[in-house]
């Protein structure tokens, strides 16, 4: 059976040894065993229907028992259902904090332990900065006295171990600690995957052994879409784009399925960071406002905001969601439903309407469907106010930086302007000191 | 290898209608004066959704906003949730005694939450085709699978329909996934109504490429194929727009509310936020409305074919696929038009002449 072993690990094969090989070849899987009278499971496999149905009870007792059922009302162990009811904080052992107190608060409390957490942004916009100040930030999180160690794989560059070094100096909070309470070096595990195969194998089989070895709390993939991008190039020459393509949502959605599974089953947090690409949103324009010579012009601009600033009806947005209460919630386009459009919703771009650069996370939407939280880290140019000769560039100051989380089982959405600095990141309040470049 | 998903068993006080012990071995009988009385008091029989404009869609009628059961979900802020309500039983509500929780009350009400783990497809299955006696527990009103998508997907992972060089078992093997589906609902529908329960099925969303308007792609349930579609009571897609977010009635009281050909439709919708709380709070004026109404008039701006056919962006008219979007897949499969239009195989006699 091709999948019995994955449903059921300890599922003892030795009394169905011979017609196992029959069920394979027929491509007979665990679930079309549940489903399928047994005497079809025979004709089809060419097995007798007797040990097919002995399989078949087998199969079903050892599911039965290995479901888990907890009544929600004992034991303070569940981190799911009181959601609903209660909007608490996660408590310390179930969360890493990112040692800011403005990260946590959008977090409610930090990265959750026993989810995949994805952190999304482009090229320098602080996502390895991030996960530095989580490998140290995990070891702080000790049960029963052991430390917690972290592992890090990372996919392009190897672990930048001097500025890891500078973060555990200059961080207030941790050069804070006595010296036998601080986070070292050396409980930061680290390895490097070249390619797609090796990135299976190893997270498959070695990193469950490094886990238990090392009492591992955080894993980070660094990037998780790195090894992705070559393997599906234009030159392959066998199997059309869309084959391809298929195979590699169907790899993205086994990949999410095995992450999750290690960070539920070994009651870890695993985070990863993404990269990004570019995004063109369709144009929608209101129509009886803009004159049509506007209109025109407004056409030849891919990513300009979906609706006419002219529209009288329109509230002042700003970076605000809301609208006023007086005027009734309406639908901003009539194809609401289209992936152009919800894709400004849960990629982190594109749903305030100043922000004119529109980026994807890769991997799709199969990638999004896997993911606990997403927290997309958004960087835009501020330009230096002086008087520019005509044709000249705006000159870039520096950059604002934004923290948001997109979407996240167990906190609401939020956003923090956050900047880098010796220490790692650190949120800057709103209104409050904002120290400029570094 | 795959991670588990949820099922929440909700039981509210322990007046629901009375189950055969199953180890009896006598048929047993109820007169007909008692099991009509039993109908009439049995527990709650709809489970208001405490978005107003949501149960009157649902219902057909004015519902009153009673305090039912808080549906805020635990991924709510996810914004791509395709919901399915399956009530299997459409009378007129009883009183609810679930009132919002006041604070003295929650401890109550967590322990009426039972919590499954279910980390593969064959555990779902077993739970529901071959439940245990005890399961679902007595006086369960409200059962709830979440992420149902990524558990189908992981056994039975979609596949280009028209991929050539297909041995007769790979035939076979592409198509089990609407079967199971159409058996996994049949058995839903079985327990909802032996047991006397609401099910609730949670998705997430797939894409499609939309040809023939030369729109762009559209949202699309994760799980379809027409036996699912069919066994499906109701329907809810829950989406977000600047501002507020929505939900959508596509199908409600067994009837599909959006029209066929076109993907991507929302059906009537409903507005709604979530406060910090997790309670869901309707906006705006009490009814539901039709997106027609809603949406601002817009002019699109003329669909321009593509200038340059790009290999690994398959977006021409030629290729039918995009990164999203499994086209050929889906159209092929959901050859059903609906419940009743085409008489589907019974499975078995599928089966056995391959």
């Amino acid at each position: 059976m091709t999948n019995l072993l994955s449903v059921l690990p300890d599922f003892d094969i030795q009394p169905y040894a011979h017609i196992l090989p029959s069920l394979e070849k027929a491509l007979i899987s665990t679930a079309d065993l549940l489903t399928l009278d047994a005497l079809d499971v025979a004709k089809r496999a060419h097995v007798p229907p007797g040990d097919v149905r002995r399989l078949a009870a087998a199969v079903l007792d050892g599911v039965h028992g290995s479901t888990l059922s907890v009544n929600g009302g004992g034991g303070e162990g569940e981190p799911g259902e009181q959601r609903g009811n209660d909007g608490s904080v996660l408590s310390q052992s179930k969360a890493i904090s990112t040692l800011d107190d403005a990260f946590d608060a959008a977090l409610c409390g930090g990265i959750a332990v026993g989810k995949l957490t994805e952190l999304v942004g482009e090229s320098a916009a602080g996502k390895t900065q991030f996960l530095l100040t989580l490998l140290l930030s995990v070891q702080l999180s000790s049960a029963h006295g052991t430390a917690k160690s972290a592992l890090y794989i990372s996919t392009e560059a190897p672990l930048p171990t001097l500025r890891l070094v500078q973060i555990l100096e200059e961080h207030p909070k941790l050069s804070a600690l006595p010296s036998d309470e601080r986070p070292t070096m050396a409980r930061v595990q680290s390895a490097h995957i070249h390619d797609l195969e090796a990135q299976d194998h190893i997270l498959r089989y070695q990193v469950p052994v490094v886990i238990k070895r090392h009492n591992v709390g955080l894993l980070v993939i660094d990037s998780i879409a790195a090894n992705y991008r070559p393997e599906f190039d234009r030159g392959k020459a066998k199997g059309s784009a869309a084959e391809s393509f298929v195979k590699r949502s169907n790899q993205v959605t086994e990949l999410g399925a095995l992450l999750r599974h290690i960070a539920e089953k070994y009651n870890i947090a695993v985070v990863t960071a993404n990269q990004v690409a570019d995004r063109f949103a369709t144009v929608v324009e209101p129509a009886s406002q803009v004159p049509p010579s506007q209109q025109h012009t407004q056409k030849s601009q891919p990513t300009s905001p979906p609706y006419s600033t002219t529209h009288p009806a329109t509230t002042a947005h700003g970076a605000g969601t809301e609208r006023a209460t007086t005027s009734p919630p309406t639908l901003s386009t009539d194809d609401p439903l289209s992936l152009d459009h919800q894709q400004r919703f849960f990629t982190g771009w594109g749903d305030d309407p100043h922000i004119t650069n529109l980026k994807t996370p890769s991997l799709g939407l199969a990638w999004t469907n896997q993911l606990g939280a997403r927290i997309a880290l958004l960087k835009s140019p501020v330009y230096a106010v002086k008087p520019y000769g005509p044709g000249e560039e705006p000159e870039i100051e520096g950059w604002e930086r934004r923290l948001r989380v997109v979407f996240g089982e167990w906190c609401g959405e939020g956003r923090v302007g956050f900047e880098i600095w010796r220490g790692g990141v650190r949120g800057i309040r709103e209104g409050g000191e904002e120290a400029r470049g570094s | 290898m795959a991670a588990s998903i949820s099922i929440v068993t909700v039981a509210t006080s322990p007046a629901a209608s009375q189950k055969q012990p199953p180890s009896s071995h006598r048929l047993p009988t109820v007169s007909a004066s008692e099991a009509l009385q039993e109908l009439q008091t049995a527990g709650p029989e709809k489970i208001s959704t405490t978005l107003p404009g949501l149960d009157a869609v649902l219902s057909g009628a004015i519902a009153e906003p009673t305090g039912g059961l808080e549906r805020g979900k635990t991924n709510g802020a996810s914004p791509l949730i395709i919901s399915r309500l399956e009530s299997a039983l459409d009378r007129q509500t009883g009183a609810t005694n679930d009132t919002g929780a006041t604070s003295s009350n929650v401890g109550e009400y967590k322990k009426h939450f039972i919590h499954h783990r279910l980390p593969t497809l064959s555990h779902l299955l077993a739970l529901i085709l071959h439940p245990r006696p005890d399961f679902p527990s007595p006086g369960t009103t409200l059962l709830v699978i979440e992420e149902f998508h990524t558990l189908v997907d992981l056994d039975y992972p979609r596949v280009l329909f028209a991929s050539s060089g297909k041995t007769q078992q790979q035939k076979w093997q592409a198509g089990r996934r609407y079967a199971v589906l159409g058996t996994l609902i049949a058995g839903l529908n079985k327990l909802a109504v032996l047991n006397n329960l609401a099910i609730a099925v949670t998705t997430g969303c797939a894409s499609r490429v939309r040809t023939d308007s030369g729109l762009g792609s559209a949202l699309v349930p994760g799980v379809g194929g027409g036996e699912w579609e069919g066994g499906v009571w109701n329907r809810l897609v829950i989406f977000r727009d600047f501002g507020c977010r929505f939900v959508g009635v596509q199908k409600s009281g067994g009837r599909i509310l959006i029209s066929r050909e076109q993907i991507g439709e929302s059906g009537k919708v409903v507005c709604f936020t979530i406060d910090a709380h997790g309670a869901l709070r309707q906006k705006g004026p009490a009814g539901s409305f039709a997106p027609e109404d809603l949406c601002r008039k817009v002019t699109r701006s003329p669909t321009k074919s593509r200038k340059r056919a790009i290999d690994e962006v398959a977006d021409s008219e030629g290729e039918q696929s995009d990164e999203y979007g499994w086209a050929e897949t889906d159209e092929d499969a959901l050859t059903a038009d609906g419940p009743g239009d085409e008489v589907m195989e019974p499975l078995p006699a599928d089966t056995a002449g391959v």
